[in-house]
């Protein structure tokens, strides 16, 4: 082959010529940047967190976290805000803390956190503990009963309550005003419900009861509402006793579902995306949800305006309503390098005014009885009375245990054999049984191996 | 120039040695030492968040055994792999033999079966995934327009198609490899065996079955050498297309590893589920590379 060899000079000059340009060029900049911070001596903290705005529904709106930042940093002209940004679903929120948190990195210093992996991460040692930092006084402000037992670790308090959401139903006011029902108070009613409109609707395009049966963390939320309203649980103590009579009784119910045709066989993998889309355009009766949507699809923007409601997660005849507590609350990295600004701004965006600020202009639920109290926003949004009145005393938590997390992928995969069909109950559970034994048992060996014997 | 000089006057053995060497300490550094690793891991019980790390031995082997979510893996990753590469290779020699004739725009079609393949898994995937909704997606559409099924079907919901569907769109983006790979032998078959053939008075499937056959066999058995490997690692496709569900129906092996090392963190036990992920692949290479020199040698 023949080369050409002034060509290849002159093209690698230019080549090396370019690659000096653009190291001396991006030099500068560095430097440029690097003076500006160094001049004012600004700190600047980064806040992790989902959008908790969806932006399909407030699109128009200004972003109410962004509006937050910017009040904040009027007021501590010293400290800059940076958001991070994470994806929706809580189980790679999770993998992510987990990967960043383990390998130590400052660069992230207020988190906010599921309600069920604060345990996990104070057991870590990843966050810190926000006693000395925490007005006792204010903090009474919070629904303390409601969080206390997902955001302490040892007794020590390691987040401070931030958003508040939990298992709701929302339904179709019109269809049910229609046939004369009322909003479920129970399961039993429900099925009825759906079976009876089903039948005179004659519509193949409408389903009676949609919820999560998707293999994440959001289905195992649904079916501990079931599991919970029987007086249901999975582990007592250190015991798991996940397959007890009344596990299975509603587990059973779940099943019949698809039997009776109250739920249509897209819900055994459905997710929230999924189902809030059929329900919004008009495919559901019933839906399970979470009360963040409320505004979504009971509100001005939403096809379902005034055709909607939202109640309370009904209950098995004879025993409690059991919606399953959600949301984010915000902790600080332990290896973070500012840590007391970084509590300045959680202070900050959980005062009264922010948390007022947020539920005005966004799908933000409040965690101060104080906001619920404060009659501008009541007035704005009549819900949050009866949801703080009627709703909130009934919450229940996920299992409060630092291993939750790790033996939720077990749930996960056992319950959708059950929803599925794949698997009975009985193996399921007895699987599920052997499985998180097996992880409470090897994660706990090291620490305190004689506990057991002693107690 | 001196350097090279120095070389050329050594032994043809000692400049082997000396050229393989970078790709042999890379090999080691990369695989090797990751491998004895893993496999020194899966000794252990260790949950790195907790601070947790004690010698078991081989009580994560134990436990494995037992493990029906494991077991349940392993064949949905049998089951996976076998079919996945059957209708690969029949469908790539089919494709590869089209494309081996002459026709016009012949190019144009080369360049287009190969887009599957070009396209980035975990795109392609989930444009699979749009198709496939069950309540929006196009497959539904099309096979109730064309009055094929009567209500929509949930592909990927529904145990008995979830796998199906996996291996289909598996065999959707991997035939095109297959029959580049194929094409390629076929294009190393010397015409002038054809030509002589039609002079002896032998038929096209005569001919099929005597040249090419045998001629392709050793570049078959690296494409499926390739593909099994590839698939019995898989995760992409099934990971963007159902996660595995749903109920487990599609968890592979590579899934459950990933799950149990990143959702339920447990190290050990994932990094003893890996190790048998590598022993199976060990296994299948093993066995294609001795039939791989016998029929060598029974060509030659």
């Amino acid at each position: 082959m023949h080369i050409n060899k002034p060509k290849i000079i002159i093209i690698t000059t230019v080549i090396i010529i370019g690659l000096i340009l653009t190291v001396i060029t991006a030099g500068l900049f560095k430097q440029k940047a690097g003076d500006s911070k160094a001049d004012s001596k600004v700190t600047t903290i980064v806040f992790a967190h989902y959008e908790i705005q969806d932006s399909a529904s407030f699109g128009n709106k200004t972003d109410a976290i962004k509006e937050l930042i910017k009040k904040f940093e009027k007021i501590h002209p010293n400290i800059r805000v940076k958001e991070e940004i994470l994806p929706n679903q809580s189980d790679i929120q999770h993998q992510y803390y987990v990967i960043n948190l383990e390998g130590k990195t400052p660069n992230i210093d207020v988190l906010s956190m599921d309600v069920i992996w604060i345990k996990e991460f104070a057991k870590a040692g990843w966050i810190l503990d926000l006693d000395k930092y925490i007005d006792r006084k204010d903090f009474q402000d919070f629904i303390t009963p409601l969080f206390i037992g997902s955001i302490s670790y040892n007794n020590k308090i390691y987040a401070s309550p931030w958003l508040l959401t939990s298992g709701a139903l929302f339904y179709r006011k019109d269809l049910l005003k229609k046939y004369g029902f009322k909003a479920p108070q129970t399961f039993e009613e429900l099925v009825k419900q759906s079976q009876y409109i089903l039948k005179k609707e004659n519509n193949p395009d409408l389903y009676g009861y949609l919820w999560q049966g998707n293999e994440q963390e959001g289905m195992v939320c649904n079916v501990l509402e079931y599991l919970y309203s029987l007086n249901g649980a999975i582990l007592s103590g250190d015991k798991v006793v996940i397959d007890s009579p009344q596990n299975k009784k509603a587990l059973a119910f779940l099943q019949s579902l698809f039997k009776s045709g109250v739920s249509p066989d897209t819900v055994k993998t459905s997710n929230l995306i999924v189902n809030r889309r059929l329900f919004l355009q008009g495919h559901g009766i019933f839906m399970r949800d979470w009360s963040t949507s409320y505004k979504q699809i009971t509100g001005k923007d939403s096809p379902l305006y005034g055709k909607a409601g939202m109640a309370n997660m009904p209950r098995f005849e004879g025993y409690q309503n059991a919606p399953v507590l959600g949301g984010h609350q915000l902790g600080i990295n332990k290896s973070s390098k500012h840590p007391k600004e970084s509590y300045e701004f959680i202070k900050f965006i959980t005062n009264p005014a922010a948390q007022k600020f947020l539920a005005m202009n966004s799908l933000f639920l409040p965690s101060r009885h104080s906001v619920y109290k404060d009659e501008k926003l009541v007035k704005a949004y009549p819900f949050l009375k009866t949801y703080y009145e009627e709703i909130i005393p009934t919450i229940k938590s996920r299992p409060l245990d630092p291993y939750y997390v790790m033996f939720s992928s077990v749930l996960q995969s056992e319950f959708s054999a059950i929803i599925v069909g794949r698997q009975s109950i009985d193996k399921s559970l007895k699987i599920a049984k052997d499985q998180i034994e097996f992880i409470i048992d090897s994660s706990k060996e090291k620490k305190q191996p004689h506990i057991n014997k002693e107690q | 120039m001196n350097f090279l000089k120095k070389i050329s006057l050594t032994s043809d053995e000692k400049r082997a040695a000396l050229l393989i060497a970078p790709a042999v300490i890379l090999i080691f550094f990369v695989a090797i030492i990751p491998i004895i690793n893993i496999f020194y891991l899966s000794l252990f019980r260790k949950v790195l968040i907790f601070d947790i790390t004690k010698f078991i031995g081989f009580d994560n082997y134990r436990h494995l055994l037992a493990d029906q979510r494991f077991w349940n893996s392993f064949f949905n990753n049998v089951n996976y792999s076998f079919f996945s590469v059957a209708i690969e290779l029949v469908l790539g020699l089919t494709i590869a033999l089209i494309l081996n004739q002459s026709f016009k725009a012949r190019w144009l079609i080369r360049t287009a079966i190969l887009i599957p393949w070009i396209l980035p898994t975990v795109i392609a995937s989930k444009f699979w995934n749009i198709i496939l909704d069950p309540q929006y997606g196009l497959a539904n559409k099309i096979l109730l327009n064309l009055h094929i099924i009567h209500t929509n079907i949930n592909w990927l919901g529904d145990p008995f198609w979830a796998m199906k569907c996996t291996i289909m769109v598996d065999v959707w983006k991997y035939t095109p490899f297959l029959s580049l790979l194929l094409l390629g032998g076929l294009q190393l078959i010397p015409k002038e065996l054809y030509e002589a053939a039609i002079l002896d008075g032998t038929n096209k499937l005569q001919s099929f079955k005597n040249i090419t056959l045998p001629l392709l066999m050793p570049t078959m058995l690296v494409a499926l050498l390739f593909r099994t490997m590839d698939s019995f690692s898989a995760f992409s496709v099934v990971y963007v297309l159902t996660n595995g569900g749903p109920a487990d129906s599609t968890e592979l092996m590579s899934l459950y590893t990933f799950k149990t090392l990143f959702q339920s963190l447990q190290f050990g036990y994932g990094a003893a589920i890996s190790v048998i992920i590598f022993l199976c692949v060990l296994l299948i290479s093993i066995f294609y590379l001795y039939s791989f020199s016998y029929k060598t040698k029974d060509v030659d």
